[in-house]
């Protein structure tokens, strides 16, 4: 009889435990985002004016994350602008976009290139720490391939005047200051001290109030802080209780505790949120780092 | 009465297992369906979402909650950018057209969070990356179980929010107003647009400030709570 009940509250158990699970499934489940884009549509005057890099690339293969994708290609031939890489990635987001005036929408991620295809990509470039990599994205709907003779942007024939080719139409069109390729200077530091006080607008010892946002589209959390004290910089902007946003690295803070952290204003002076200055600008809040960084500062 | 436990001692033992199982499954399921009304397909009396949210997917959203939370702030202290007066009248207009109050809350587990600012503040708060031509943008966090709805013969998803974030682009001189209620129109319900130019709703940045009523009636009919 005491066997019987013992396989009975085994029986229970399981089907408590795997009602459990079931539930957790359905959560993770129930979740989906649906992305709404709204684009000022650009001509394509407008989607050069506002590029910094043009260049025909070879397509290689799309890389898909779970809020936005990547599209690969070899750089076949530069037109105008700086890359840093023979490969570059180019951007585009998860989700459904909407040209105003046009009633034109499209759904974003779905692949229009073909593999071993090339393609002149008129892009706006991104450099950032918390991007795995230089990243391109392109204002609008662009399809320009010449073995197929294809030019659209927005669906729409993108017209070549008589006797030029695209490549010749697009250089016309774009800044002639666009085309110089000067060479990025790159500072060199003899240390990391020299380097994040050179490259941070702010040094001090930040607390980690809370985590506000985990990035989705690249390496970093924004995190609400509060500064303790100042090494470098003043007269921060701050929202009304004294906070701003700070976004890090992923995994190099806690919440609760205090970092010595070089940063700087996402854009313009008046921005309330911050980006880590450089790679290793978040240190151990230790008196031998703040002496490091204090004596740096002072020179 | 040791032959009376004896002999039901076992049944009842198994009752009480399939009692307890059917508990289980139906606390699951009030879980799984959390949010979602259970009821016959519901008929729309207007349609005016004519550009839908994606070629031949007609969908109506909302909230089933109460009350509405809503966080929203600037990522600047630019004086220039109108964000907190503009996303300020549409919180107003919205919670007159659906009838359900749409209260500012400083929490970032509000139901509806907006946040201005520039293309470069907004990427680094890492939602969303965007280019130089990106007006705004809503991301819409639905739950996975849909109702259909009925237009005239036309399916309706009716998909239950459970939270949307949202960005507006400081972009110098932009109609705020029109982005902002045009925004939140999308974080309350709106899946699509309207192809009427007078409209809120409908896909451009031009001038409308003021919901029409088609923009209002589109909308209230997903909140009209007395309808169920």
């Amino acid at each position: 009889m005491k066997k019987r009940y013992l396989i009975y509250i085994m029986i229970i158990l399981c089907l408590a435990l795997s009602g459990c699970s079931n539930e957790i499934e359905v959560i993770e489940e129930t979740n989906q985002m649906i992305v709404l884009f709204h684009r000022q549509e650009y001509s394509f005057e407008e989607l050069i004016d506002h590029s910094n890099v043009a260049l025909v690339g070879e397509y290689v293969d799309m890389i898909e994350q779970e809020n936005y994708c990547e599209y690969k290609f070899v750089v076949k031939e530069l037109l105008y602008g700086q890359v840093s890489e023979p490969e570059i990635y180019v951007f585009e987001n998860k989700g459904i976009e909407y040209n105003p005036e046009t009633e034109y929408s499209r759904v974003l991620g779905i692949n229009q290139y073909s593999k071993g295809k090339e393609y002149i990509l008129i892009m706006e470039k991104k450099e950032s720490i918390l991007y795995d990599h230089d990243r391109y994205m392109i204002a609008g709907e662009l399809y320009l391939c010449e073995e197929d003779q294809e030019y659209k942007l927005f669906s729409e024939k993108v017209s070549v005047p008589e006797g030029k080719t695209i490549r010749e139409h697009i250089l016309t069109l774009a800044d002639p200051s666009k085309r110089q390729n000067a060479n990025k200077s790159t500072v060199t530091y003899a240390n990391f001290t020299e380097r994040i006080v050179n490259e941070a607008q702010y040094i001090g010892m930040i607390k980690i109030v809370d985590l506000e946002m985990e990035g989705k589209v690249h390496n970093g959390n924004t995190y609400r802080c509060i500064a303790e004290s100042m090494i470098k910089g003043k007269n921060m902007n701050t929202f009304e209780d004294g906070t701003f946003l700070l976004t890090l690295l992923k995994d190099t803070v806690e919440v609760g505790k205090s970092y010595l952290i070089g940063f700087t204003p996402a854009s313009g002076s008046t921005s309330l949120i911050y980006i880590q200055a450089t790679v290793d600008s978040v240190m151990e809040a230790s008196t031998e780092n703040v002496n490091l960084i204090s004596e740096q500062v002072k020179k | 009465m040791k032959k009376v436990r004896e002999k039901y001692g076992s049944m009842v033992c198994i009752l009480v297992v399939v009692v307890m199982a059917l508990a289980i499954k139906s606390s699951a399921m009030s879980e799984d369906e959390h949010g979602i009304r259970s009821m016959n397909a519901r008929r729309l009396n207007y349609w005016f979402c004519d550009i839908p949210f994606e070629a031949g997917v007609y969908v109506l959203g909302r909230f089933d909650t109460p009350v509405i939370t809503l966080q929203s702030y600037k990522l600047n202290t630019n004086g220039s950018f109108g964000y907190n007066a503009a996303m300020e009248n549409a919180r107003m207009q919205w919670e007159n057209a659906i009838d359900v109050p749409i209260n500012t809350v400083s929490s970032s587990n509000a139901k509806i969070q907006y946040l201005g600012g520039t293309v470069e503040e907004l990427v680094a708060f890492g939602v969303s990356d965007v280019d130089s031509s990106v007006a705004g943008m809503t991301g819409i966090y639905c739950d996975d179980d849909t109702e259909d709805w009925i237009y005239a013969n036309t399916t309706v998803e009716a998909k239950v929010h459970t939270a949307t974030i949202g960005y507006i682009i400081d972009r110098g001189n932009a109609n705020y107003v029109n982005v902002c209620v045009h925004e939140m129109g999308h974080a309350l319900g709106w899946h699509g647009h309207s192809s009427q130019t007078a409209d809120i709703m409908h896909p451009s940045s031009s001038s409308p400030t003021t919901l029409t009523n088609r923009d209002i009636l589109q909308i209230s009919q997903a909140y009209n709570r007395s309808d169920y």
